[in-house]
């Protein structure tokens, strides 16, 4: 079956992101060399002639960061897509969930308590159980009163967050100073001296929890015209929104478990490429996988270039892309609300 | 199907209460719908119209109480079960996303095609001919944001029918349209009711139930306070209690009178 055009065009974006993302950084390498070095990694070429130190930049630093990067946006991307879907709000995001600050929160209290100098796993692995602790809490809560309603959803999310970001600022003013800088990496989010290791420990909950939202998609499309519709055509909304919120929470859990609480993807890379391919999910979700990846890699390519002048942290970028889109995204649909 | 199911109720409420902090919303309700039959749903604002509908599709649970489609308890059926009896169109159609009209249509087959299977040539053939059905084909390719209410309407019908449920139960589906789309989706109704549905709507507008349907069913503070032919309903004196109306019906003209309960007509 041939693919359609837009999923042909994201896979060609992303080809081209990874592509320049892996000519770019503080080392200039020769692009015949990083093509050589990307393809010896996969065991389709040799590289010999490529410096030792270039093989060991591009292999061990440049590449797992590029594929980490591709993973996390293609996460952030989806959870978002479908989220807005589920919620029936444009402005839902991982963040909702009360994933983006719980997952902060846990990165912030193992480096509170001095954990990753010991167990550096210990860092994205709190910050991972932080991540579902809150998405969990956010579900509960809700469900207090009975079959909370989407707003309720949203509310609590919100509520959930604060209260994360509250407790960092806790944990932050009674971190040792020489930590501090680590703590504002999980705020701002980023993928400086992300390892292979990084790579395996998100991928498979990145994957398993993409797999689901990609094979719900109906689902999704029928919740997004509201719930009482997606009654009436046989969802289970409870059960079926729980499953789905679960596979965002581990998609988007495990994304800020390796990057820190990276903003705006979700919003951003779903909006825009509902512009081009149209709501329905069954493009839209794949597209924003692959397109949420070439926009963090591509983004991470432009914080490596600005970075030689002025250093910038990724997730500063995005917010600096994202906030001007979130206000022209808020001015849009007022009008539309006329 | 047994002969008993056959000739049980599509879908029957049983001394239905439900309540929401101690408040009922709907305070013992019984009520029969049978196979072919056409009923309006009346009442004023805020008597239980939507919380009865929903109640009955069940989206919402009753406090005590059953409700009985085809003679078996709702909560005995999955929920595509139920989808493939009953299509439920509520008020609102609004949506933020541009989803396209096909594809709004193409969801009515969510019950068939389920998760994992492709739409098959008769799925989309169910889309193409409920499209028809109530002429929007040449819409197919317009988003939902960008129609009026009145072709939202449509759309949405059109998605209840791609579902393939010989029941349509309907919240307020002129509620709102200018009285020209109004006529015009009562008529897509009436059809459909004669080539076979049976059809329960909730109606606001007293001449709309009076000149299209068949049944009358009031409900007021969440009793229903009147059943029967809709000319014996909307003439009778529950109508003055619950709307503060009295109405005179004009065979001659074909049109109804409303004066203000306790003054002459």
């Amino acid at each position: 079956m041939a693919l359609p055009r837009a999923l042909r065009f994201a896979i060609l974006a992303l080809a081209v992101a990874l592509a320049l993302a892996g000519f770019v950084g503080s080392v200039d390498i020769a692009p015949d060399r990083v093509v050589r070095t990307a393809l010896s990694g996969i065991g389709l070429a040799s590289a010999e002639g490529v410096p030792q130190n270039e093989q060991v930049i591009l292999l061990y630093i440049r590449f797992p960061r590029v594929v980490l990067l591709a993973l996390v946006g293609g996460a952030l991307a989806i959870s978002g897509a479908s989220l807005q879907a589920m919620f029936q709000n444009p402005m839902a995001d991982p963040g909702v969930l009360g994933v983006t600050g719980g997952g902060a929160f846990g990165a912030v209290l193992a480096i509170y308590l001095g954990l990753p100098e010991a167990v550096p796993l210990s860092l994205p692995i709190f910050a991972f159980a932080g991540a579902l602790s809150a998405a969990f809490l956010v579900y509960s809560l809700a469900h207090l009163g009975g079959r909370p309603s989407s707003t309720a959803l949203l509310l609590t999310g919100v509520a959930i967050g604060s209260l994360a970001a509250a407790g960092m600022s806790w944990l932050l003013i009674g971190t040792q100073d020489y930590r501090v800088k680590q703590v504002i990496f999980w705020l701002v989010g980023g993928a400086e001296g992300r390892t292979w290791s990084d790579v395996g420990l998100a991928m498979p909950f990145i994957v398993a929890g993409g797999l689901v939202l990609l094979v719900a998609h109906r689902s999704i499309d029928v919740l997004a015209l509201g719930d009482d519709h997606a009654w009436s055509v046989g969802v289970s909304v409870g059960r079926v929104r729980l499953l789905l919120l679960c596979a965002c929470a581990l998609a988007a859990g495990a994304a800020v478990s390796v990057c820190g609480s990276i903003s705006f993807v979700g919003l951003i890379v779903p909006h825009a490429l509902r512009y081009l391919v149209g709501s329905s999910t069954r493009v839209l979700l794949p597209c924003c996988f692959l397109g949420g990846g070439a926009f963090l890699v591509a983004c991470d390519a432009g914080t490596r270039l600005l970075s030689r002048s002025q250093e910038i942290h990724l997730g500063i970028l995005t917010a600096f892309l994202g906030v001007p889109f979130l206000l022209v995204l808020l001015v849009r649909s007022q009008r539309t609300a006329v | 199907m047994s002969t008993s199911a056959a000739a049980a109720p599509v879908l029957a409420a049983l001394d239905v209460c439900y309540e929401v902090g101690g408040r009922a919303i709907l305070d013992h309700v019984s009520l029969e719908l049978r196979r072919g039959e056409s009923v309006a749903l009346l009442g004023p604002n805020g008597s239980g119209k939507t919380t009865l509908l929903r109640t009955l599709v069940g989206i919402r649970r009753p406090t005590s109480g059953r409700i009985l489609q085809a003679g078996r308890p709702l909560e005995s059926l999955t929920r595509l079960e139920i989808a493939c009896e009953i299509s439920y169109l509520p008020q609102n159609t609004w949506t933020e996303f541009d989803i396209t009209v096909q594809d709004a249509v193409a969801m009515g087959r969510y019950p068939h095609v389920g998760w994992m299977r492709a739409p098959s040539s008769s799925d989309r053939e169910a889309v193409r001919a409920s499209m028809a059905s109530v002429g929007i084909e040449p819409l197919a390719k317009r988003r939902l944001p960008t129609l009026s209410a009145g072709e939202r309407q449509r759309v949405f019908i059109a998605r209840a029918l791609a579902q393939g449920s010989p029941t349509l139960l309907l919240d307020e589906p002129t509620s709102a349209l200018d009285i020209g789309h109004q006529m015009e989706l009562v008529e897509i109704l009436a059809r459909l009711h004669a080539e076979g549905k049976t059809i329960l709507a909730a109606v606001h507008d007293l001449r709309l139930a009076w000149q299209h349907f068949g049944r009358a069913v009031l409900l007021d503070g969440g009793k229903i306070t009147a059943d029967g032919p809709v000319r014996d309903v909307v003439s009778g004196p529950a109508i003055a209690s619950a709307f503060g109306v009295r109405v005179r019906i004009d065979d001659e003209h074909r049109a109804l009178h409303f004066s203000r309960a306790g003054t002459e007509m």
